[in-house]
């Protein structure tokens, strides 16, 4: 192919997707290559779609997207043996619109009706099309080569957004060649299909009610990763995430640290009679606002898990943050096209970065930035605190003529002899310091 | 849990659909190196079982039409197994995600 399109996308994923309708809109020329059969049958994730730069872009998508549930409830909850230490927020009014900008969707129907907005829009989507490289000339990035046909296809600038593996982003270092092992995350996920009335009755929830509940210490053995189970129409999503790093050191397959998951007395009753519909597995970039890749150069944009656009935190999100960044990777392109400028040139491609460190998406990101590094540091915290905090909880609540004066010093006694005064009052500091 | 509902890698892979690519592997495994790493994680690490370690030769065989594609296993072994996507088109096919 001689053609050179304006703007070239890799994947039709959120982040592909946002940016193609965005550039489309402004008459942008753009193509979208996407390696599955059709747009979603690759991608997977746990199971939250945040939506505000979904609504911002498509506001009608309120009422026409096929979300599952708004989840009105989010659940933290810490697990030892038979003990659970739980957090709990429910708020009524995020069962009506804009559902707080969290609902649950199943990507094989999200992301498929996603890209056909893309293609209303204008843009061109191809599936079935493997980018397998970037075409480099004189530092620039001229085209991609896609399989099968070992074709080249040429633009004046391509869009990764190319997922987790970042094959493209390494090709020509934007990042290091190899995926870091404390830093990136597999997780393996189950839809359990359940009728629509158990679930409601499980989680105590009403109509288009849904929750996310996420899980840490046991169901992953106190390493460093968590579990999950998010409530579909007719089905649950339950997952767990381990690093790759501590996922070695387990010597457990995923599927087995998923099974002791899904049998603990916890959680065992809000999956048990569903049939599985599907098992999967997926990577999650969590780099950090400090380890994040360089995130443009000539020709080339990187946006989404490519470029490591995770707020891991509390919140865990990253399909507003790849919303976000294809946003702003196409506002980008549209201002250097309107302004005459050459939309591939390095100083047009500079704004991306400022643009990003002013909106949410690396704000939340430096915020948290001290995060992932703070559990590879200090593997203990998830490792013990579970553990030690519910026993001190559980002789609390524990009910005998021992008068309670007696009962809270024990208690004292046993944070002294569990963690030591001193230890405990610095490890609340680092959390405090880590998400401050 | 109902009775029958797996809960084996095998048997949940085999809810799965795929459009495999009969004619060739997206995986390569170099077998020396392999053979010399003490403890080879992929093994365990792979969440479809993609690589089983051949008892009689000590080689690696991969099922690589059993790939779900999240890429764990070059993260877990960079020095010996070369993993990239299959061609478009193939491989699995996730109905739910």
């Amino acid at each position: 192919m001689d053609e050179e399109f304006e703007v070239l996308i890799v994947g039709a994923g959120p982040s592909g997707i946002s940016a193609a309708i965005a550039l489309a809109r402004a008459g942008v020329e753009v193509v979208v290559l996407e390696r599955g059969e059709y747009p979603g049958s690759k991608n997977v994730y746990g199971g939250i779609l945040f939506t505000h730069q979904l609504l911002k872009l498509l506001p009608d998508a309120v009422e026409d997207a096929p979300f599952e549930r708004a989840v009105t409830r989010r659940r933290f909850g810490f697990l030892a043996d038979d003990r659970e230490l739980g957090l709990d927020v429910k708020v009524g009014r995020w069962r009506e619109k804009p559902y707080n900008h969290t609902v649950t969707a199943l990507r094989g129907r999200f992301d498929r009706w996603f890209a056909e907005q893309a293609e209303n829009e204008g843009a061109q989507v191809f599936t079935g099309f493997m980018v397998s490289e970037l075409v480099v000339e004189n530092g620039r990035v001229v085209g991609v080569k896609v399989q099968p046909g070992d074709e080249e296809m040429r633009a004046k600038v391509v869009i990764s957004g190319e997922g987790a593996q970042a094959f493209l982003a390494r090709q020509v270092g934007l990042m290091a060649t190899e995926l870091p092992r404390g830093h990136m995350v597999t997780n393996v996920k189950e839809v359990i299909g359940l009728p629509r009335e158990r679930i409601e009755d499980r989680f105590l929830l009403e109509g288009n009610e849904g929750v996310a509940m996420e899980y840490f210490g046991e169901p992953v053995k106190g390493l460093f990763g968590m579990g999950f189970i998010y409530s579909n129409d007719e089905s649950v999503s339950i997952g767990l995430g381990l690093t790759v790093k501590d996922l070695i050191y387990s010597k457990e397959t995923l599927n087995d640290h998923l099974e002791h998951f899904k049998n603990l007395p916890t959680i065992r009753k809000l999956v048990e009679g569903g049939e599985t519909l599907e098992y999967s597995a997926h990577m999650i970039p969590d780099f950090g606002y400090s380890h994040l890749p360089t995130l443009t150069m000539p020709g080339l944009i990187l946006v989404g898990d490519t470029a490591g656009f995770i707020n891991g935190s509390v919140y865990h999100e990253g399909t507003n943050l790849a919303m976000g960044s294809g946003l702003l990777a196409a506002e980008t392109i549209v201002e250097a096209k309107e302004h005459g400028h050459d939309i591939g040139a390095a100083e047009a491609l500079a704004a991306y970065r400022n643009k990003l460190e002013s909106s949410f998406v690396l704000k939340d990101m430096k915020k948290f930035r001290r995060i992932p590094d703070f559990f590879n540091r200090y593997p203990h915290i998830l490792r013990e605190y579970p553990g030690h905090v519910t026993r001190w909880l559980e002789d609390y609540f524990t009910i005998s003529e021992t008068p309670k004066e007696d009962v809270e010093k024990d208690i004292l006694r046993k944070v002294r002899k569990d963690v030591g005064l001193f230890r405990f009052l610095v490890d609340m500091m680092k959390i405090g310091r880590a998400v401050r | 849990m109902s009775h029958d509902n797996p809960k084996t890698i095998e048997d949940k892979l085999g809810l799965l659909q795929y459009r495999t690519d009969e004619e060739k592997s997206h995986i390569e495994v170099d077998q020396e190196k392999f053979k010399a790493d003490p403890v080879k994680a992929i093994l365990y690490a792979c969440p479809a079982k993609v690589y089983v370690e051949d008892p009689q030769t000590g080689e690696c065989i991969i099922n690589y039409e059993n790939c779900v594609e999240c890429g764990t296993c070059h993260v877990v072994a960079p020095d010996y197994v070369k993993w990239f996507y299959p061609e478009g088109g193939k491989g699995v096919h996730y109905r739910y995600g």
